[in-house]
């Protein structure tokens, strides 16, 4: 090895990427040459310096940071806008009227939502990463549906709530497409169009709501998911 | 260094989507090391929130168009952005400011003297060696100076600093050699030439 040969081995050396051949011929390199064990003594005082006077960076409203950000950023585009390509025929037997009607006025309002409405309680929570923790947070909402009247705490009609889980559908979505779960994958299209079914109800008329939860039943999405869980019961996440 | 967990492309796969609870999730993820990239870089905690700012409006912006692939790290690819705002920022205060790095050293001090702890004789002879490593690295040019708040503050290997300067590991060793060499001189290291 040769000298002018150093700078090129060096940080490798440091950072531990030489072969064994290598970092042999480096080592005898520097027992031989004073000058080259000279200056790899000063490049590792200079890196101890630098080490030893780090100061902790001063803290930053990052708060701040992600309203102006966010502020700059183009309006949030709805990713649980529903795929054409899984055109839901069974609704318009299912329910034609509710599909009909109440989809067609929704998705008009969810696509043309003013930007700025999105509830930032909601962006902040954690997303649910197994479907069993998903479907945990999805029942109270569909209970709400099964008990007519319903009595239950409104979680239905909870706008932020809806919104986070059509979010955090797409997740599941993804993975479950990634494991190529298609069980799951069907399971999760339905719980979106009910979802998305909710999220537009015309409320006024309680006639919608039992229409819901026609949908529901007919899916069998509440006893899909018991037979999701029960398949999946040793496995926690998917 | 530069990975993050395995949810990693679940997040920019949203993100790229258009989700803003992606986005934020991200960005919670990331956002101190942006930020003390920047401030070790800047040198001053008011420049380092601009570029954190910047560096995630121009990455969100353009995540939708980049061709991110499962080979190529989210994180890796948001600190190239990063080093580049931080880069512009500069280049952009220089052209409003005459004595840039004479400024960048004061307030790096005047940023780093709030924090208290330590004895003070040991906190005396540190303070001291922190003025001429801050001097010494106000002197660097900004790509030098880059390369060593890369290798020796975030810790990155040569092959990350290379991939986030967009350079090739020989030209980054080359500049790390020169900019240690140059720090050399402004600093106790050894017995000189
Ligand atoms: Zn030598």
């Amino acid at each position: 090895m040769k000298c002018k040969e150093w700078t090129d081995l060096v940080f490798d050396y440091q950072d531990g990427r030489l072969a064994e051949a290598e970092k042999a011929e480096f080592e005898h390199h520097l027992r031989a040459c004073p000058a080259c064990s000279a200056r790899l003594g000063e490049i590792s005082e200079i890196d101890g310096l630098l080490q030893k006077t780090v100061t902790p960076a001063p803290g930053a409203d990052f708060t701040a940071s992600w309203q102006k950000i966010a502020a700059a950023l183009a309006p949030d585009r709805r990713v649980y806008a529903p795929r054409s390509r899984r055109a839901p025929r069974w609704a318009f037997l299912a329910a034609g009227f509710l599909a009909f009607f109440i989809l067609g006025v929704g998705f008009a309002r969810l696509y043309f939502s003013p930007a700025g409405t999105e509830n930032t309680a909601s962006a902040d929570a954690p997303f649910l990463y197994s479907a069993r923790d998903y479907f945990a947070a999805l029942q109270p909402v569909l209970s709400e549906f099964s008990n007519a009247p319903a009595a239950g705490d409104g979680a239905a009609f909870d706008s932020a709530r809806l919104r986070r889980l059509l979010n955090n559908l797409q997740l599941l979505r993804l993975r479950a497409d990634r494991n190529r779960d298609a069980s799951l994958l069907a399971l999760l299209d339905d719980i979106e169009l009910v979802l998305l079914e909710i999220a537009h109800l015309d409320r006024s008329n309680p006639e919608n709501t039992r229409l819901v939860n026609t949908l529901i039943q007919e899916k069998g999405i509440t006893m899909k998911m018991k037979v999701y869980k029960f398949r999946n019961r040793k496995a926690v996440s998917i | 260094m530069l990975q993050m967990n395995g949810y990693e492309a679940d997040w920019v796969a949203l993100a790229k989507a258009g989700d803003r609870s992606a986005m934020r999730e991200l960005y919670e993820r990331t956002r101190s090391r942006i930020f003390s990239l920047a401030y070790r870089y800047a040198g001053n905690a008011a420049d380092a929130e601009d570029i954190l700012q910047d560096s995630f409006i121009k990455a969100f912006s353009s995540l939708r168009k980049c061709q991110l692939n499962e080979n190529s790290y989210f994180a890796t690819w948001l600190y190239r952005i990063a080093v580049n705002c931080s880069l512009d920022h500069i280049r952009r205060r220089r052209t409003r400011e005459s004595h840039a790095n004479a400024e960048w050293s004061t307030r790096l001090s005047a940023d780093t003297e709030n924090e208290g702890s330590a004895t003070p004789e040991g906190e005396y002879l540190r303070g001291e060696i922190r003025q001429q490593v801050q001097r010494g690295l106000a002197k660097l040019s900004s790509r030098k100076r880059m390369v060593v708040v890369l290798r020796h503050y975030q810790q990155l290997k040569i092959g990350e600093i290379a991939a986030v300067m967009g350079c090739s590991q020989g030209s980054v060793k080359r500049q790390l050699f020169r900019a240690l060499a140059q720090l050399k001189k402004e600093l106790p290291v050894g017995l000189g030439e």
